[in-house]
């Protein structure tokens, strides 16, 4: 269409429409991307993975969940085996990392916590640490009851309570890791913890 | 103009397909399935800018302390056009 020939008739009765029936092509696209990349739905895609171990086994993989405690943030992983047979375990592994001013090369303890339900281990081992600038970025790993683990999820609302040579910190998690818990305990731990 | 709304839903159409996630093997090997799973990733943006994005198989396994490596996944989302995000996820032992 000639510049010349756009007029404000024309503009409204044809231009218009186009651009409202564009933008509501990407709005309509937005929902189904976020529907089907970022929800909890299948094996490889939201907040969990899930891996084929053997015959009636499967391994878990909830992406990490963030926290925080003032100048300090942090991210928490699990994986876990779901099923009958020896490949099953009782423990869940629980790898999280600190970005903190602090250097903590040791842990001897990490507790997460809610109102009704502590899953603690008192075995941490440390999988690196790393300086980045004035922050200290340090990677642990600890096993917690698996059976304790479940229950976490029965509320939203999450602690992290560390303790190493020079003492305690806590950390609480962020809103979005609220809803991810919500969401996860739907998707996922209500049928794994289910005899 | 009935071309161009063509035009339009074409192009649109075309935005979505690339829009959402892919998750593709990179790797198996003959290990077993492993009880170590790790991850690494990284945003870029508009496909130009990716300011030191490390999703590395090497980070992935560091970060669940994986010395051998099972299998390797890599799954990229893409937000129409604007942001890409590259996640690795390694298993292993």
């Amino acid at each position: 269409m000639p510049i010349q020939h756009l007029t404000a008739g024309v503009f409204v009765s044809r231009v218009l429409p186009l651009l409202f029936f564009s933008v509501a092509m990407v709005l309509a696209v937005v929902p189904a991307c976020v529907s089907t990349g970022m929800k909890s739905s299948g094996s490889a895609s939201g907040d969990y993975l899930s891996f084929t171990v053997g015959e009636g086994v499967t391994q878990y993989f909830i992406r990490p969940l963030a926290f925080d405690r003032k100048d300090e943030q942090g991210e928490i992983d699990f994986t876990f085996r779901e099923g009958q047979g020896a490949q099953t375990m009782d423990t869940v592994t629980a790898n999280f990392t600190i970005v903190s001013t602090a250097i903590r090369k040791t842990l001897t303890a990490v507790q997460l916590r809610t109102d009704s339900t502590t899953a603690t281990s008192f075995s941490v081992s440390t999988l690196y640490t790393e300086a980045k600038g004035d922050e200290v970025t340090a990677r642990y790993s600890a096993k917690l009851p698996r059976q304790a683990f479940y229950r976490l999820f029965h509320e939203p609302v999450w602690t992290l309570l560390i303790t190493g040579p020079t003492g305690s910190m806590t950390y609480q998690f962020t809103s979005s890791s609220k809803g991810t818990v919500t969401q996860l305990y739907r998707d996922l731990i209500r049928v794994a913890e289910a005899p | 103009m009935k071309k161009v709304l063509v035009g339009a839903v074409a192009a649109v159409v075309a935005l979505s397909l690339t829009s959402c996630s892919m998750t593709l093997p990179v790797a198996a090997t003959s290990n077993p399935i492993g009880t170590k799973v790790g991850r690494s990733s990284g945003n870029s943006y508009l496909h130009l800018l990716y300011f030191g994005v490390d999703a590395s198989i090497q980070t992935a396994a560091k970060n669940a302390g994986i010395t051998k490596v099972s299998t390797v996944d890599i799954k990229h989302t893409d937000i129409l056009g604007l942001i890409q995000t590259h996640e690795v996820i390694v298993t292993g032992e």
